[in-house]
């Protein structure tokens, strides 16, 4: 996924400049600055001379927020003169990748350094020829990342190589490509192919093979694998239209917001299909889309809602369900809907320096500014995120604590938060409602957030949610054995549950991971209490890349776990900063 | 990348195109009686199977919008048929092949001014099958250099030079192949082309501009002749590292109040020594930020100008600031803006309400005008939008001191002119002088709708012109100082001069000449025409080739 961002930065290199938004400047004395260094290797040992290292500040505090530099003649990079947040730290460099495709994105922090070890990525190549066996020439080719390494499926939102085309020979060559199976085509207007028009834009695209999508063979590649041979047949077949209008949204200025974007997805999978827009100056807010195949899909309207948008300007609207079967669809609707934030501040009620014990001394000194808070969608275990986990907006407190989350669509959420320091855990987190508007409700309902999570209803501004994190949290770390000679299998989570009956409803008592590949597994964070740990396999339909919803977050799943918890009986009783650390949890 | 931030990019890539191009809904499709038809070769023999790509004027730039097409039959031969009155474009998609006609990838090919009714055979293309250049690009330490961008100049005869950008960037091995060239001879180089003063916002490689086989100086690169359907192999260009571009830090603050001042779209110029502006664009996607600060990044050392500019419906105007960049970032620059003149009042429609005319209208940006006080700052000069709404209000925010003109944009503006301007009852007719800061109001503008069209054919005598020669037309009302309306005639002599008011009109032929500046001048070239209201009338005109002109100019 970070390769993603980086070919995303490369293609509009100046967009960033735009993204960028200043926060209120808080009357508070400035921390001190510092800096990200790093190095860019590749994996023959050689660096990796002008591979591009992106630096984000989460929460874009201000335009210093992005950086992009490139590592030097032996690899190294530098950023200097940041301010104190979390930072995600992304490296890249042309038909190289990084090893794993990871969803997950990490925070680091001033002072950090940050390697990276780039692989060169796999490469596909074929030649497209029509039915006479003619080359077809400057066809653009599409490649759809749809299983990973294990052959796993994979949430295909969000992968794209930089276009290429067919060469006068009719050959083709698509490289960087992190390992997994692959869905090649030919033709069509694909998501990104901007530029003049040509033969093929009103195609639908001829997949690999010959023929449909539903009819297309996965190519599988791994890393530094070059695979030929992957020819494709080109049908020719013309595509439907799809056009129609956008209702509601921003009254005016739509420069100032850039304008609003329709989407064509795939249904389901929400792979981006293609893009138009609605033109900045056509009063009647009109969309088109041209060389669609047969197929479902999910039409997806958006306005504003860049890094460097006012929320007000920030507009969805939901999915609306497309069918296209042997004809064009026109007068399609689509209604924006303002989006939701949620805004607060984060408590940090820790002890003075001097009374902290020896035990609960932190390696380094935190400060607030470095959490990352988010949000984690819970629709029920259905399959109808606009995006993935990664893509959810995040932010970091200011130096008052204050933080908002923005561009939210409505639904359950989950609070996500990153600590920046292990000696760090949530407490709390509450919502207060709003003061009661009769004399009669006297007191001002609070929810708890850490228990319900987070309900946002389309447009809903929610405030006053507060976060209480303190010291003295502890750990647990270990690994799990099986008997002799047994093989461990290769995919395991270990479940953290608290046994107090008390906190049983308390969510941000619960934490899941998967096990490393030799079994190591660690908790950090954590409420001093007793717990359980519990030991299940991962389910095999789980896409290593998109992690299913946490178990304890459904209540049903929630108690089955207790039971299985409490059956299991692995106690694990944890003082204020105790670090348990070689835990030994025996596979039956 | 979130979908969002995705969806912001498109639309800030948008957002640079939109700066030229206005880009709106399509309009139900009028089926005509018109055909054009032609035959299409390679190397002189029939070729079948070739698409066929055509365009209606403004439709050519709609973002997204794919072009109809016709495919060649065995004899070569295509024919479009139910064509509507338009003016249209023709190209033919044969990537390998070359047009002559066609003078880059973003060439809209051959234009046709269709009248109703009307059969244009002939159009025929010949295509020759293009040349192919390969070759391998590396850096200095003889890494492959990938998704690289390869240029190639032509060396034409007297000097003349054509830029073709290659088929594809090179690709993992360093491998890069242009096909579909024009047979002649090139120099081919890679690289950002970094000379001092070139604006290379765009540019995301890394690498210098260097020409085949090594050189930096475009005078001193290796000169490659390709032949019809041969592949010249072994062009391999090794590169070198870019030196950092620099970058400037700028804060836009109001100039009266200190407070930074959000949503102002910097534009950035190229100066040379004296400070004269070589090029400028407003492309550079900086937009100040809530704290009034933008970023241009990857500026060479130089001399530049900084414009703010206000989106869209933004109250404030700035001047020119000069920056000179030697070698180090620029931080800390101020840009100050003021708040320019807010002209409020009506704009009305002479002719009275007629509700297709009024649908149009509704989609137009009515513009204030405001020129620098110097003419050649063009980039300078503040264009203020409204749209025209209820009972025809308007207001236009941001409008530089100076002398406002008014005008209509949108893809609907054909037709609208400003027939005059008058300001609490009183006519304006030097036009409207405004100060920033002011509150004008009561200002009416009248507009006129013109549906009358001229169309006809022009046909030369007393020779032929040269090929780098084309014909003018425009319509000048007789009588009247209001603006001439300009036609468009295409290679065939067929002219079309659309939203005229009714009237009387001369019509003047002219030429024009894409190489140099010299013109031929024309004999009997002017004729004077009656229009009524929404009709066409069809005037056939015959100019003489007189002697060259004698003024001839460099």
């Amino acid at each position: 996924m970070r390769s993603l961002l980086i070919i995303t930065l490369m293609l509009f290199p100046l967009l960033i400049l735009a993204q960028e938004k200043n926060e209120a400047v808080a009357d508070v004395t400035p921390r001190p600055k510092g800096k990200i260094t790093g190095r860019v290797m590749g994996d023959d040992g050689q660096p990796m001379e002008g591979a591009s290292v992106s630096v984000g500040a989460i929460g874009n505090k201000s335009l210093s927020g992005w950086h992009q530099v490139t590592a030097d003649d032996e690899g190294n990079f530098v950023i200097e003169n940041l301010p104190p947040t979390a930072y995600t730290v992304q490296a890249g460099s042309t038909a190289f990748v990084l090893p794993v495709v990871s969803t997950e994105n990490k925070y680091y922090h001033l002072g950090d350094t940050v390697n990276f070890t780039l692989v060169k990525g796999g490469v596909i190549t074929g030649q497209v020829t029509n039915a006479q066996g003619e080359p077809v020439i400057a066809a653009p080719i599409g490649i759809i990342r749809v299983r990973d390494a294990e052959g796993r499926k994979v949430s295909e939102q969000g992968w794209f190589s930089r276009p290429r085309k067919t060469d006068d020979r009719g050959m083709y060559r698509v490289f960087g490509l992190p390992a997994g199976r692959y869905l090649v085509l030919a033709g069509g207007k694909r998501a990104y192919s901007w530029g003049p028009q040509n033969s093929y834009d009103t195609d639908t695209a001829s997949y690999y093979p010959a023929g449909s999508r539903d009819s297309a063979t996965e190519v599988a590649v791994s890393l530094g694998e070059e695979i030929n041979g992957i020819n494709i047949r080109y049908r020719g077949e013309k595509g439907y239209s799809i056009s129609g209008k956008v209702l509601g949204g921003p009254t005016e200025n739509l420069l100032a917001f850039g304008g609003i974007s329709v989407a064509l997805q795939s249904h389901p999978g929400h792979s981006p299909e293609m893009y138009t827009f609605v033109g900045l100056t056509d009063p009647t807010r009109s969309f088109s889309f041209y060389g669609v195949a047969d197929g479902e899909y999910d039409l997806v309207a958006n306005a504003g809602g860049g890094w460097g948008v006012e929320e007000k300007d920030s507009f969805f609207s939901t999915p609306r369900r497309i069918v296209i079967k042997g004809g064009s669809v026109a007068n399609i609707e689509l209604r924006l809907s303002p989006t939701s934030s949620v805004e607060g501040k984060v408590e940090l009620a820790v002890k003075q320096e001097k009374e902290v014990k020896t035990e609960c001394k932190s390696a380094r000194t935190s400060i607030p500014e470095e959490l990352v808070i988010g949000l984690r969608r819970d629709n029920g275990g259905k399959d109808d995120e606009l995006r993935p986990q990664n893509e959810m907006p995040v932010d970091a407190p200011n130096e008052k604590g204050e933080f908002k989350l923005k561009y939210l669509e409505a639904g359950h959420y989950h609070p996500n938060i990153v600590l920046p320091d292990e000696t760090w855990y949530v407490k709390s987190i509450f919502i207060k409602a709003p003061a009661p508007k009769s004399p009669i409700e006297k007191i001002p309902a609070v929810t708890d957030a850490g228990k319900q999570g987070i309900s946002l209803k389309a447009g809903e501004k929610l405030k006053d949610v507060t976060i209480t994190v303190t010291d003295g949290a502890a750990g647990v770390s270990g690994k799990i054995t099986g008997e002799k000679n047994q093989a461990l299998p290769p995919r395991l989570r270990v479940h953290l549950l608290p046994a107090d009956k008390e906190v049983a409803e308390d969510l941000l008592r619960y934490s899941e991971v998967k096990t490393k590949a030799d079994g190591a597994f660690a908790f950090t964070n954590l409420a001093p209490g007793k717990y359980w740990l519990l030991l299940r396999n991962v389910d095999e339909s789980e896409a290593e890349e998109k992690p299913a919803p946490p178990a304890a977050w459904d209540a049903k799943l929630r108690q089955q776990l207790r039971r299985e918890a409490e059956a299991a009986n692995n106690l694990v009783d944890l003082k204020a900063c105790q670090r348990v650390n070689d835990y030994v949890l025996k596979l039956k | 990348m979130p979908p969002i931030i995705r969806f912001f990019t498109c639309a800030l890539l948008l957002l640079s195109f939109s700066l030229s191009f206005f880009v709106c809904a399509q309009t139900p499709e009028k089926i005509g009686t018109g055909t054009i038809s032609g035959k299409v070769t390679i190397e002189g023999k029939p070729a079948p199977g070739i698409v066929i790509l055509i365009n209606k004027d403004n439709e050519r730039w709609e973002q997204n919008k794919p072009a109809t097409k016709a495919t060649t039959d065995a004899s070569g031969v295509f024919k479009l048929e139910k064509l509507s009155a338009a003016k249209y474009y023709l190209s033919a998609s044969a990537p390998g092949y070359y047009d002559a006609k066609k003078k880059s990838e973003w060439d809209s090919g051959t234009q046709i001014n269709l009248g109703e009714g009307e059969q244009a055979d002939g159009i025929d293309f010949a295509l020759t099958r293009g040349a192919v250049v390969t070759g391998r690009l590396f850096d200095d330490r003889g890494r492959k250099v990938i998704e690289e961008t390869v240029v190639l100049i032509k060396q034409g005869r007297e000097g003349q030079k054509k830029t073709v950008t290659c088929s594809d960037t090179s690709d993992d091995r360093g491998v890069f192949r242009c096909y579909g060239l024009e047979p002649g001879k090139y120099i081919v180089g890679a690289g950002t082309d970094s000379k001092e003063g070139n604006l290379q916002l765009y540019a995301s490689t890394s690498y210098t501009r260097t020409w085949y086989p090594g050189v930096a100086e475009e005078e001193k690169a290796k000169v490659i002749e390709v032949k019809i359907e041969e592949e010249t192999s072994g062009i391999d260009i090794k590169l070198s590292h870019k030196k950092k571009g620099y970058k400037v830090l700028a804060k836009i603050i109001d100039a009266n109040t200190g407070k930074p001042v959000p949503n102002m779209l910097v534009g950035i110029g190229t100066a040379n020594e004296e400070g004269r502006v070589t090029g400028f664009t407003f492309g550079s996607g900086s937009i100040s930020n809530s704290e009034g600060e933008v970023k241009i990044d990857g500026l060479t050392t130089g001399h530049y100008v900084l414009v703010p500019n206000a989106i869209q419906g933004g109250e404030y105007f700035g001047e020119q600031v000069k920056v000179e960049i030697k070698g180090e970032d620029v931080t800390g620059l101020e840009l100050k803006v003021e708040k320019g003149a807010i002209i409020s009042g009506t704009a009305i429609l002479a002719d009275g309400v007629n509700q297709e005319v009024q649908k149009k209208l509704s989609s137009l940006n009515l513009i204030a005008s405001s020129n620098a006080p110097n003419s050649e700052d063009w980039y300078a000069s503040t264009n203020s939008p409204s749209l025209i709404g209820a009972g025809g209000n308007v207001e236009f925010k941001g409008v530089r001191t100076g002398r406002v003109r008014f005008y209509l944009n949108g893809k609907e503006a054909k037709g609208f002119v400003v027939s005059r301007i008058e300001r609490d009852g009183a006519p304006l007719n030097d036009g409207l002088e405004v100060k920033a800061g002011e509150q004008v109001s009561g200002v009416r503008i009248v507009l006129a709708y013109g549906s009358a069209t001229i169309r006809g054919e022009i046909k030369v005598e007393g020779g032929t012109l040269p090929d780098d020669v084309g014909l003018g037309i425009q319509a000048k009302p007789t009588g009247k100082t209001n603006e001439n309306v300009y036609g468009s005639v295409d290679n065939r002599g067929r002219f079309v001069i659309e939203g005229l008011s009714a009237g009387s009109y001369d019509l003047v032929v002219n030429t024009y000449s894409s190489k140099t500046s010299s013109s031929i001048s024309l004999q009997k070239n002017s004729k004077t025409v009656q229009v009524t209201k929404g009709q066409e009338a069809t005037v056939n005109l015959t100019v003489s080739i007189g002697s060259k002109d004698s003024k001839e100019e460099k």
